[in-house]
């Protein structure tokens, strides 16, 4: 079942365009990941996909109602924005209890809700604790309590892991992949940590406001050109298993001392290479290396297809 | 590292750009000033004018007659009306709001202008609402000048009769309504502004939006929450004004309260409406004294409308201060009620209702 659809959205800004033409279709129960430096329109396409922003041109339907609709079903969005978006002045606790009761729940549904969150987030004993007295981490955490009080069926998560721990990171990715898989729940987010969106059941590419490729990020690395590549440590026998391997198969390799580097695409049968390298020699060993995302990302984004990094994109490398 | 011209520079510049580039701070610094002139000017350049008078000629012979052409063209009064009895003057004796009332009510007695051939002279008879003191030395002084002018040497005779107030009344309690008002708008705005303009900054407000509040709820929270404080602060202020400076408090002191509660939410409304249009704290800070500065000037809380040229007199009518400030004046000074002041009233509530709708429309909007 499609969750969210959108149709060429676009939003500009006096001229300038922040999301363009940006097609997207959101399944129910998965994790979709938009992906993107600052200033790619994530975190435009997530607010004008909950109408914080009127769109310039486009439609969209949102648990299967029109966009201008949307606070017929707003209550079960979870929406945890970029910023902190918090009452600083109030505690965690009461700052749950306040969105609790921004979405008509009773205080002692609250109350019980509360200490579900505060166990998932790692804040059960800061419960008390002002939000102006936490450090970026908890404010991060107690933003992402207030988001799920309610047991939305969508969630909008601009950057939930912006300024979280390693170990807490991942945590949440394991809560939200439970929150997908076991509950049926539907998660939109942005991040920038490369790295972790391929955890994302499907991630798509923003670059300039425009939805550049999306996919699983395992078939999106299966579509990069000799993203792939088997590392074979085979002594002395490197150039004869580079030359063979380029004969027969085709494929383009490098030495890298007692190593052959031979790179292919996608799901390419690699006994193929192995046949080859067994001629040579029985006592070898390999790694199996995969396109990182940074490659996925740049492979698509860039005007060139080249799996080099750009130089304006390391900003938002981990 | 040295002292360096060049950073000081460097920062001069910095702020100079950042001006240049912030055209409603230019247009505060150049707008407010030029206000405040002209209205300083008007208001103390010339003494108090056009005080709204009723005559009650009786005499109707050669010199009353005379008197009634001399105080037409005395700019210290304004002849509004002539009545046939005293009883019907009387009536309409009241501070001045906006359907009617006059100031003060001159009677030529019956046989006046005879007196001045067969003595004793007769002495002309003045009803004054006395809340103001500066407005009855106007009236006063037109009189006597008129008198002197009629009888050459001869002492000016006249009666002088408090309908409202009494000439024990001190500058202090003639400005009591205007202070209360004043301190209750200062705070209230800035408290709404700021608040408001602080909770859209920090996302509080579009993350509030992305629930199923409405924006009326927003503005109605935020209202009643704040309007906690006003009646807090009400109560002191009205503690202090009567206990402190034990201030003429004719009227009933429940009634100012309720009054000035419903002042301070029509300021709270102001502020909510006005903090949707600052981009920061800077910017919400600047509506402060575009709001304060009229509304100390033009109100009648320093200077009396009156006095003020027809041009500026519709800015003091779009004024909330000026509506409280009458409704607590009539009260405060002469124990007059809603009745008095129905229609004064009715503008206030109705500024409320409004403001309040356009916070509620402006609140947070969808950007487009």
């Amino acid at each position: 079942m499609k969750i969210i659809q959108t149709t060429k959205l676009t939003k500009a800004f006096d001229g300038f365009i922040a999301l363009k033409d940006f097609d997207l279709t959101v399944e129910e129960g998965t994790i979709y990941g938009l992906i993107g430096p600052n200033g790619a329109g994530k975190t435009t396409a997530i607010r004008t996909m909950l109408g914080l922003l009127l769109p310039t041109s486009g439609t969209a339907t949102i648990l299967g109602t029109p966009l201008k609709n949307i606070k017929k079903v707003i209550h079960h969005i979870g929406y945890m924005p970029q910023d902190l978006s918090l009452a600083t002045e109030l505690t965690i606790f009461e700052n749950i209890l306040f969105f609790g009761r921004l979405y008509g729940m009773k205080k002692r549904d609250i109350q019980t809700r509360t200490e579900e969150l505060l166990k998932l987030v790692e804040l059960e004993k800061f419960g008390d604790r002002l939000i102006e007295a936490c450090s970026g981490g908890m404010r991060r955490r107690a933003s992402l309590a207030c988001s799920l009080v309610h047991d939305p069926p969508l969630l909008f998560l601009d950057e939930p892991t912006v300024g979280v721990d390693p170990d807490l990171r991942a945590s949440f990715w394991q809560y939200f992949r439970e929150l997908t898989e076991k509950q049926g729940k539907t998660i939109v987010l942005t991040t920038h940590y490369l790295t972790e969106s391929e955890q994302c059941d499907i991630i798509g590419l923003l670059k300039d406001g425009m939805l550049a490729r999306e996919g699983a990020p395992r078939d999106l690395k299966m579509e990069i050109p000799n993203g792939r590549a088997l590392k074979v440590r085979a002594p002395n026998m490197v150039a004869i298993i580079i030359k063979e391997v380029q004969d027969e198969l085709g494929l383009y390799s490098q030495a890298d001392g007692d190593f052959a580097v031979i790179k292919f695409t996608g799901d390419f049968d690699i006994t193929r290479i192995l046949e080859i390298v067994q001629r040579h020699t029985q006592t070898y060993g390999m790694e199996l290396i995969e396109p990182t995302m940074d490659e996925v990302f740049s492979h698509f984004t860039s005007s060139k297809g080249t799996t080099k990094v750009a130089a304006n994109q390391k900003e938002f490398h981990e | 590292m040295e002292f360096s011209w060049h950073r000081v520079l460097a920062i001069m510049k910095k702020n100079l750009t950042a001006l240049k580039r912030d055209r409603r701070t230019i247009g505060l610094i150049v707008f407010l000033p030029i206000m405040m002139m002209l209205v300083f000017g008007y208001a103390f350049g010339t003494d108090v004018r056009n005080v709204r008078v009723i005559i009650c000629n009786l005499d109707n012979k050669s010199i009353s007659s005379k008197g009634y052409t001399l105080l037409s063209g005395d700019n210290r009064v304004y002849l509004m009306e002539n009545v046939t009895t005293v009883a019907e003057g009387l009536d309409k004796v009241h501070s001045p709001g906006l359907l009617s009332g006059a100031w003060a009510l001159i009677v030529f007695p019956v046989n006046f202008t005879m007196s001045f051939t067969t003595p004793p002279l007769k002495p002309v008879e003045l009803y004054v609402d006395g809340s103001n003191p500066q407005i009855v030395a106007a009236v006063v002084g037109a009189v006597t000048s008129m008198l002197v002018n009629l009888s050459g040497n001869v002492k000016p005779l006249y009666n002088v009769t408090y309908k409202y107030g009494n000439k024990d009344y001190r500058p202090v309690d003639n400005m009591a309504p205007g202070i209360l008002g004043f301190t209750v708008m200062i705070f209230m705005l800035l408290l709404s502004i700021v608040f408001n303009v602080r909770e859209r900054l920090s996302g509080m407000a579009e993350r509030m939006n992305a629930t199923p509040t409405r924006r009326m709820e927003v503005v109605l929270g935020n209202l009643l929450g704040y309007s906690l404080i006003a009646v807090l602060q009400t109560s002191l202020l009205l503690l202090i004004v009567k206990l402190l400076f034990n201030v003429a408090i004719v009227g009933d002191i429940l009634y100012v309260f309720l009054m000035l509660f419903i002042f301070a939410i029509n300021v709270l409304s102001l502020g909510l409406f006005l903090s949707a249009f600052a981009k920061n704290e800077q910017q919400a800070f600047q509506f402060i004294p575009l709001i304060i500065i009229p509304s100390v000037l033009l109100s009648g809380f320093v200077f009396p409308i009156d006095g003020f040229p027809d041009w500026l007199k519709p800015v003091s009518y779009i004024l909330p201060m000026t509506y409280i400030i009458i409704i607590l004046r009539k009260n405060m000074l002469a124990g007059l009620g809603l009745e008095s002041v129905w229609l004064e009233f009715l503008v206030l509530v109705g500024m409320t209702v409004l403001f309040l709708l356009l916070a509620a429309v402006v609140y947070n909007r969808q950007k487009r």
